[in-house]
């Protein structure tokens, strides 16, 4: 038993305190004036007498506090024999994580710790046992814990960095499950062989447990410097065009930046771009749009970590979708050209009215109203966003066919959209939690709308009322938006979510499935993927270990390393430990003497804090039950 | 000196102002005033008839009556008198107490001040004395200038001392210096044996006085509050007892309502008025309470008087 903060124990001697204060503050001393004592009984010996035993023990109670108080800053600790048995030359159990990640393939930290991996495989002394867990987003390879060091030492000569990123919390939950899966009573290091990237660190919560002590090795270089591509869009511009724009986040000394767009394996254009240390810039390369097209776009300076360099891209063309407008307004038609440009794939047709298409609507007379209905019932969608002036008596004629009925408008005080059907087609882009906020769209006036069991709300306003609804006719479909899209009736058409609700809210009624053409490294691949671009590089077939160009079952799709291993920010074993470790980190490597190899120090530190809140709750309660001082 | 008006809010002597302080018999009087007397004489309030005698003024002689019935009768008015009231204050060093911002004998010199000053605009004799051991001021009931301001400046000028109350010897003293028929208030916290106070109230109420007796009390006095055991020391002599709080304010309690139950019934069969303030009470709400209460009980006095006759 000892002491981590033996001069705290010092305090011990503050327990006299209760002693004097208990002396000093005897009841019999304090006196309190009262008119008369006339009618004041004496009190019986007895009463006294319990008393003075409930104030002893009292006195005690805080005693014990004040003692119990310096102890815990004293931090006691013991020495936890683990294996009384265990002969002096086998009681520790190693476990060696390596970081294989991306930022581990900055210039020399691999070569490092290779290096450090086998220095803590050579530190074993004979009779320890060892494990191995090789790491980046998740554990990629485990060893069991054995005393055989050379299926340790092979699997650390195999092991090479890879394109994914960090995550510390599920390797060392590796590590805890090798170790749990001995039982046996021995002491336990983990050494975590690592960059220490402060992006590896997750917010979930976790950490390793007390029993399991750490040995920090940090191999990560004292500054790093990187310049990357961490971002990279294309879309379809006029004339067939594509527009290609890449984010260079210069992380490195460097001002200049030399940036090469690469087109189905040939390099294309190259840009110079002048961005400060610690600054990000956009570059954008316009080219022509085949059919099908994939590219890189790729810094063609070098720096220390090279790996984040190149970004991929893969485009296929969308088919084109007619979107008819019948009977749309001049706001509404101005809007719905502001919100589907040409070139993209939702292609707006003024004129035609023909079959197959999705239909916008927003003035419904009683003979527009069958006309449409027997366009949906063939098969049609509609969409129809209701103006302030609309005929309720032929929308409802039209959409009571689909069990949905307009009860009115309702004006006066504003509504605003409180619930959205988040797991349907149209919101998936706002599924994330910085995204679903529909609160600040609010509805000056809407309509009120009735919906049975058959229709499918998809939004509500928070006087519960359904906004957006979606009902069948016949075989086909009618998507009704409450409060329609004019700025006369709300602002949904001035926040950022419009336009891509209402290109999903398209997309969904013309049936279209998107095409994802952008994976990251760590994905699941479908099966039969084969690389026709990119650095080659061995790992899980079901998954995609490295970047590049793939395709599968026709499809093209770019895969790209994570934009958080290009952040080579570092912390140190120290916070390492206070993040994720419940036991202090160890300063002899973990490599015990033969002395001290058999215990573990074990804290009573935060036992020490809970015993002394359960004696001020008990000393509280006995204090004010008895009423005593 | 203090200015004795700071005893009297002029707000609350507003409010008060309108209560009339009623007599609840008919006490005789030196000049007509609010209080009804016995004696019948020339007034201006109908009382009864009386046959006619001789020598009997013809003025008074109910002709119409006559007319009606052949019978002289001579009628007879009840004559208002003012009201001899003496003020008795008690100065005990237990009534040196209080528990809040206000203490007993603080609370005591308002409310004889209030009395003293609601009986003089009445137009009644008002007299003043202040007790403790024995009679330490008296100030007689007179009809002069300046009575009411020498009366307010002994209130004021009243201290609380002595190691021991005489209730009883001040009743006594004031008994036999006092005329009969006036009203004689006594504002003290009773906190002495009853018996004898008793005994002496009642010869008081013997000589035909009306009696009001204003008892004054501390909060703390009625729930004794202490939360902790502590040495209690007595304000009237100074005595130590030590008390545990949850072990005795049963008994005090009930010791201490016996006490007064006693004193309230002896006061009741005497037909003694007798009422409790509170130092936490505001005074004039105090004195509202006390004059309702005193008048209800002035109509059934009345009314038992005319069961009687």
């Amino acid at each position: 038993m000892g002491l981590l903060a033996p001069l705290f124990a010092l305090g011990i001697a503050l327990i006299g305190l209760p002693y004097l204060i208990h002396r000093i503050r005897r009841p019999e001393r304090e006196t309190a004036r009262f008119s008369s004592l006339m009618f004041v009984p004496d009190v019986e010996r007895e009463v006294i007498e319990r008393r003075r035993v409930q104030h002893i023990l009292l006195m005690v109670l805080r005693m014990a506090m004040l003692a119990v108080l310096a102890l815990a800053f004293a931090r006691p600790f013991r020495e936890v024999i683990l294996r009384a048995d265990a002969s002096p030359w086998g009681a520790t159990d190693h476990v060696i994580a390596l970081d294989v990640s991306m930022s581990m393939a900055y210039d020399g930290v691999w070569a490092r710790a290779k290096t450090q991996a086998h220095a803590a495989l050579d530190a074993v002394a004979p009779g320890d046992r060892v494990g191995f867990v090789r790491f980046a987003h998740r554990p990629l390879g485990t060893v069991p814990i054995s005393g055989d060091v050379t299926l340790i030492r092979r699997a650390i000569d195999e092991a090479d960095a890879t394109w994914a990123h960090t995550d510390y919390a599920s390797a060392l939950q590796a590590v805890e499950h090798i170790f749990a899966a001995d039982t046996a009573q021995v002491r336990r290091v983990v050494h975590v062989i690592s960059d220490f990237q402060a992006s590896g660190l997750s917010d979930a919560g976790w950490r390793l447990p007390g029993t399991i002590a750490l040995n920090a090795v940090d191999v990560g270089g004292a500054h790093a410097s990187n310049a990357s591509i961490d971002a990279l869009a294309v879309r379809a511009i006029k004339n067939d065009a594509l527009r290609v724009r890449a984010r260079v986040r210069n992380r490195s000394g460097q001002t200049a930046l030399t940036v090469q767009l690469a087109v189905n394996g040939k390099t294309a254009k190259t840009h110079e771009v002048a961005v400060l240390p610690g600054n990000a810039t956009q570059v954008g390369f316009s080219i022509p749009a085949p059919g099908e097209t994939h590219g890189s776009v790729a810094l063609a300076t070098g720096d220390g970590l090279a790996r984040d360099d190149r970004r991929f891209f893969a485009w296929t063309a969308q088919p084109q979708h007619r979107i008819q407008v019948w009977q749309a307004a001049e706001p509404t038609r101005f809007m719905l050209k502001a919100a589907l440009p040409e070139g993209s794939d939702l292609r707006l047709d003024w004129s035609a009215r023909g079959t197959g298409a999705v239909v916008i609507a927003e003035e419904v007379t009683a003979t527009f109203a069958r006309e449409l209905a027997e366009y949906v019932e063939r098969g049609g969608s509609l969409f129809l966003p209701l103006r302030t002036d609309a005929d309720i008596a032929s929308v409802n004629a039209l959409l009571s066919r689909a069990n949905i009925r307009i009860l009115g408008l309702r004006a006066g005080g504003y509504a605003e959209l409180a619930w959205v059907k988040l797991d349907h087609d149209i919101f998936h882009p706002f599924r994330g939690a910085r995204f679903n906020d529909f609160s600040s769209v609010r509805y000056d006036n809407y309509h009120l709308i009735a919906a049975d069991s058959a229709t499918v709300v998809l939004a509500k306003y928070d006087n519960e009322m359904p906004a957006m609804v979606e009902g069948r006719l016949g075989a086909g479909r009618i998507l009704v938006w409450a409060g329609g899209m004019g700025l006369d009736r709300s602002n949904l058409a001035r926040t950022p979510r419009f336009v891509p609700l209402l290109h999903e809210t398209l997309r969904y009624l013309v049936g279209e499935q998107t095409v994802k053409t952008a994976y990251q490294v760590g994905d699941a691949a479908p099966d039969e993927t084969r690389q026709i671009a990119g650095p080659k590089a061995s790992g899980d077939p079901a998954r995609f270990h490295a970047p590049g160009i793939y395709q599968w079952d026709g499809q093209i799709a770019a895969v790209n390393v994570s934009d958080r291993e290009s952040d080579l920010t570092r912390i140190t074993p120290a916070e390492f430990e206070i993040r994720l470790c419940d036991a202090p980190a160890l300063n002899d490597g973990g490599h015990a003497t033969t002395e001290s190899r058999n215990s573990l120090p074990y804290e009573y530190g935060r036992w020490a804090i809970a015993l002394l809140f359960a004696l001020v709750l008990l000393e509280h309660g006995f204090a004010s039950r008895q009423r005593l001082s | 000196m203090q200015n004795f008006y700071t005893y009297i809010d002029p707000a609350e002597l507003a409010r008060i102002a309108d209560l009339e302080l009623l007599a609840r018999t008919v006490i005789a009087g030196l000049r007509g005033g609010a209080h009804r007397s016995m004696q019948n004489g020339a007034a201006v309030e109908f009382a009864q008839y009386r046959p006619y005698a001789q020598g009997d003024d013809s003025r008074l002689v109910d002709w119409r009556l006559y007319g009606r019935s052949d019978r002289l009768q001579v009628k007879q008015f009840q004559d208002e008198r003012d009201m001899r009231c003496t003020v008795l204050l008690d100065c005990s060093a237990s009534m040196d107490y209080g528990s809040g911002s206000v203490d007993k004998f603080r609370y005591a010199q308002m409310l004889a001040a209030c009395v003293v000053m609601l009986a003089a605009n009445q137009g009644d004799t008002v007299g003043f004395a202040a007790y403790h051991r024995e009679l330490i001021t008296h100030v007689p009931a007179r009809r002069k200038d300046g009575q009411r301001h020498r009366i307010l400046t002994a209130i004021d000028d009243a201290r609380p001392a002595g190691a021991s109350t005489d209730t009883a010897g001040a009743l006594r003293a004031m008994g036999e210096v006092l005329p009969a028929r006036g009203m004689v208030v006594l504002i003290g916290d009773l906190l002495h044996p009853a018996d004898e106070m008793i005994l002496h109230l009642r010869s008081l109420r013997a000589q035909r006085h009306d009696v009001l007796v204003l008892q004054v009390s501390d909060p703390a006095e009625q729930t004794f509050p202490f939360d902790r055991a502590v040495t209690l020391v007595e304000a009237e002599g100074g005595r130590e007892q030590y008390a545990v709080p949850e072990a005795v304010r049963e008994t005090y309690l009930e010791n201490r309502t016996r006490h007064f139950e006693g004193i309230r019934e002896a006061c009741l069969a005497s037909e003694i008025d007798i009422e409790e303030f509170v130092c936490s009470q505001p005074l004039d709400e105090a004195l509202h309470r006390f004059s309702d209460r005193r008048n209800r009980g002035l109509i059934a006095s009345r009314r038992r008087a005319r069961g009687g006759a």
